[in-house]
């Protein structure tokens, strides 16, 4: 029989702690919860039916101060925690409770970048699939606990399954009034994100390049594997190699086509080398054959002994296969997965491993000065 | 109540805690905090704002911070006596100041009684100065002798008389009086001047010192030219003798403990540190050194040069250092430079207390521990056999803390709370203080989630920075509200200095 999984709560704050363990254990999970980091540790090395870790970032050495003073930090914050469980366990996964302050209402949301690259360091540990912030338990306990239990009730029932599947989505930003016409006119109920296919289901794959063309601005999103919210990934500009690749297989997603980029559907723009060539044009190909090569006494012809052959463009690499190199390595930096893993060469072309698709967003309007 | 005028000269809130201290018990009490002058007359609690030129030429005493003495340098006033107070109470004595040796900040460890004290010195009815105007006495020598002592009876115990304890060498080593190989003369006449001092000073002067003389005269004697390393060993009984005489004037340990097999530690030191200045760590760092040896054959200890922490060697980030307390004001400096090693304080205090007045011991428990005088040579091996270097994470929250001071508080917040108070509060300027307490909050969350009290509200210091900034994007009273966030901004500065220290240089 399988061993029931265990939810470890690691909180230095007493009444939170009691607080999660209280909705987990109602919500009928076996719960394991401890104030003490080398406790977490010992347990989750231990204890094979630990599968799911909801853990504090910062710990202090409880109790917590509560009148006055301050207190002191435990040996292991949060991200020291992981990185030793995950080191011994990698089948465990996390949900990392925030307490980073949000500031005000979302109309600054454009403006949260610290928050936005607090929430990302976060979430591009390995293990980590979710971050939640202690404002929004406290300012609506019952929906973030509620999706806290789906999430984890979703990652029982598939034990074998993959929790995470990577999906990245290419954002194409419409004004407000634009959005807001395009939700009445599916009838949805209004999202900040909204799928394209049912749109392209009404109008087309020619509604897709029209869509393309008249997008006020482009940018890549990576979905959180647990709380499907969308993060905004800046570093591929869309007049990026990388952005134009996977522009390229989300729009083959989308118009359900075989997703696949060749050579040919790459446009590269050659970069001028930096490095002479160390070919000689004006060398004679036969007096280099002479001093490369000779004969054997039995009449074979081999390269002399001393002489090293270097071909011209040795890097054999071809332009797709550098820039498909370098998007895996930033997509593991990104924890979308083992670089190696992420697209997979075939049929002459390469087929990615993540899930990809388009959204429309709102494009925030200029703030006034 | 005395016929005596006092000022307070402070920029920040401890300036109120003075006046508090000071009301009722003084004629008139002048506050110049900031740009602003109070005037508390008797029984007028409230004080009355006054243009400086309105201050009188002359007090009796000036209590100043150390850092806002510039301010005073400022203003044409003569006083007979101006006590310097800082934040971790270790003020240098200044040409003209008489310093004040109490913590301020986080905790203001001045009491009422210690101003009864001062009432009483300016009113000439008590001849010495305030208890707190004397440094804190702590024996340095005389522990390091007794320990040595220990030292020399355990390996004499374990390796017989050839053990290296019985060689006069090992001794002045461990004291930190050699110098290339030879007895650092003016090294050496330091240390019998101490002695001398450290006997008079200790709680039983009565007894006699002819032991310990003894067993320095088997360490070095005097010649012609100087004094010179004995070269017989010593003698065994000399040092119980010395050993017993030491315990009568240091004091026996509160408890002694077995020595714990070393086996169960995963990760040794590279290396043992202590900064040159104390015997007590230079002998401790010593003999934990030897002990380790027996695992780690190249393990030695280092004596640091003060010039040597701001040039830190990297190979030594996870070395053990052993520190006196009044040697932690250094610790911050070595943090900044990657040091990750555990820390031991051997001191008068408590590990509490310590914790109390020395905020860089909070970042990682199992990292930082401390040792009560007098202590068993067991007891100092077991402890700091415990000890673990920090966690990056720890050693991050400090340096970014330290780098908070200059990077965000310095050059962005000081000037974003101008603009402010200049009635200047666009919604351009809101967001980026908006972002700014996103940042201190992301870069220095230990110090955020420090509980203060600001007019009456006893809040986590981010969570008062996102009510003031409330406040002022709800545009009501605007300036109470920039007040209130100055405030808060203020608690959040002097907290993250009080972990440097007054020696840290910042750079800016």
């Amino acid at each position: 029989m399988m061993d029931i999984p265990r939810i470890l709560i690691l909180e230095d704050d007493e009444l939170w702690l009691a607080r999660h363990e209280r909705r987990l254990t109602n919500a009928g999970f076996n719960c394991y919860a401890t104030q003490d980091a080398r406790e977490a540790l010992k347990a989750a090395k231990t204890d094979p039916t630990v599968k799911f870790i909801l853990i504090d970032e910062i710990l202090y050495v409880p109790p917590v101060p509560t009148q006055g003073g301050e207190g002191e930090l435990q040996r292991w914050q949060g991200h020291g925690v992981i990185r030793e469980i995950t080191a011994q366990r990698s089948d465990i996964q996390f949900i990392v409770i925030s307490a980073a302050p949000q500031l005000a209402s979302d109309e600054h949301d454009g403006d949260r970048q610290v928050f936005r690259r607090e929430t990302q360091k976060l979430r591009r540990q390995q293990g980590v699939i979710d971050i939640v912030h202690k404002l929004d338990i406290e300012e609506d306990p019952d929906g973030t606990y509620g999706w806290i239990i789906d999430l984890l009730k979703r990652s029982q029932v598939t034990t074998k399954a993959e929790v995470v599947t990577p999906k990245i989505l290419i954002g194409l930003g419409f004004p407000k009034e634009t959005h807001a016409a395009i939700v009445e006119q599916l009838e949805i109920p209004k999202r900040p994100y909204l799928s394209i296919a049912p749109l392209l289901a009404q109008g087309g794959p020619r509604l897709l390049d029209e869509l393309w063309q008249r997008a006020e601005a482009k940018t890549v999103f990576l979905e959180m594997p647990g709380s499907k919210r969308l993060e905004p990934l800046k570093i591929f500009k869309p007049d990026s190699s990388a952005f134009q690749i996977l522009a390229f297989l989300a729009r083959q997603t989308e118009t359900q086509s075989h997703i696949l980029i060749r050579e040919q559907d790459y446009q590269h723009a050659s970069r001028r080398s930096k490095k002479a060539t160390s070919v000689d044009a004006d060398a004679d190909a036969l007096e280099r054959q002479d001093f490369a090569y000779g004969y054997t006494a039995d009449g074979r012809k081999g390269v002399r002994s001393g002489v090293q052959l270097e071909y011209p463009n040795t890097s054999s690499s071809s332009p797709l296969k550098v820039a498909i190199h370098r998007l895996s390595r930033q997509l593991h930096k990104l924890n979308v997965g083992p670089a190696r893993q992420l697209f997979i060469y075939e049929q002459e072309g390469y087929r990615p491993t993540f899930e990809l698709g388009i959204v429309i967003y709102a494009v925030r309007s200029p703030r006034n000065a | 109540m005395s016929n005596l005028t006092v000022m307070v000269v402070c920029n920040d809130d401890r300036n109120d805690t003075w006046i508090q201290l000071l009301f009722s018990k003084v004629a008139n009490l002048y506050m110049v905090k900031a740009s602003q002058v109070r005037h508390f007359a008797l029984n007028d609690f409230k004080g009355r704002a006054l243009p400086f030129r309105r201050l009188p030429e002359f007090v009796d005493a000036i209590l100043v911070h150390h850092s806002d003495m510039k301010i005073l340098n400022n203003l044409p006033i003569e006083s007979r006596y101006i006590f310097e107070f800082n934040t971790p109470g270790n003020s240098h004595r200044q040409p003209n100041a008489i310093p004040i040796y109490r913590q301020t900040f986080p905790q203001f460890t001045i009491t009422p009684s210690d101003i009864d004290e001062l009432i009483a010195f300016l009113s000439g009815q008590r001849p010495e100065l305030p208890a707190m105007c004397e440094p804190v006495y702590t024996p340095d020598l005389l522990p390091a002798l007794l320990l040595l002592c220990q030292q020399h009876q355990e390996l004499i115990r374990e390796d017989g008389p050839a053990s290296i304890v019985n060689q006069p060498k090992w001794w002045l080593d461990s004291l930190g009086l050699l110098e290339h190989d030879d007895l650092n003369q003016g090294a050496y006449q330091t240390a019998l001047k101490c002695l001398q001092e450290e006997w008079q000073r200790s709680k039983r002067p009565g007894i006699s010192r002819i032991d310990v003389d003894r067993l320095l005269a088997q360490l070095a004697t005097e010649q012609p030219t100087g004094f010179a390393i004995t070269p017989s060993d010593v003698t065994c009984q000399v040092v119980i003798n010395a050993y017993k005489s030491l315990q009568g004037i240091v004091g026996l340990p509160t408890e002694d403990q077995n020595l714990r097999p070393l086996d169960n530690i995963t990760e040794l030191p590279p290396a043992i540190l202590a900064i040159a200045g104390s015997y007590l760590t230079a002998a401790s760092a010593q003999i934990l050194a030897l002990r380790f040896k027996s695992q780690q054959p190249a393990i030695e200890r280092h004596l640091l040069n003060l010039q040597d922490l701001d040039n830190f060697s990297k190979d030594l980030r996870n070395a053990t250092l052993i520190l006196t307390a009044s040697q932690i004001a250094h610790l911050p400096t070595l943090r900044t430079q990657d040091f990750a090693g555990p820390v031991l304080v051997l001191a008068l205090d408590s590990f509490s207390d310590l914790k109390g007045t020395h905020r860089v011991l909070r970042f990682g428990q199992g990292s930082h521990a401390a040792l009560t005088l007098p202590f068993s040579r067991n007891a100092l091996l077991n402890i700091a056999s415990d000890l673990v270097p920090m966690q990056p994470e720890n050693l991050r929250y400090f340096q970014n803390e330290m780098r908070a001071i200059s990077q965000i508080y310095q050059q962005r917040i000081v000037p974003y709370l101008q603009k402010l108070e200049q009635a200047d509060q666009d919604t351009a300027l809101l967001n980026e203080v908006a972002n700014v307490i996103q940042e201190l909050r992301a870069q220095t969350p230990f110090a955020c989630h420090t509980l203060v009290t600001i007019e009456n509200e006893h809040l986590q210091i981010q969570q008062h920075l996102r009510k003031a900034l409330a406040n002022l994007e709800a545009q009501q009273e605007p300036q109470s509200a920039v007040a209130y966030l100055k405030t808060a901004f203020a608690q959040w500065y002097q907290l993250v200095k009080s972990a440097a220290g007054e020696r840290l240089k910042l750079a800016s």
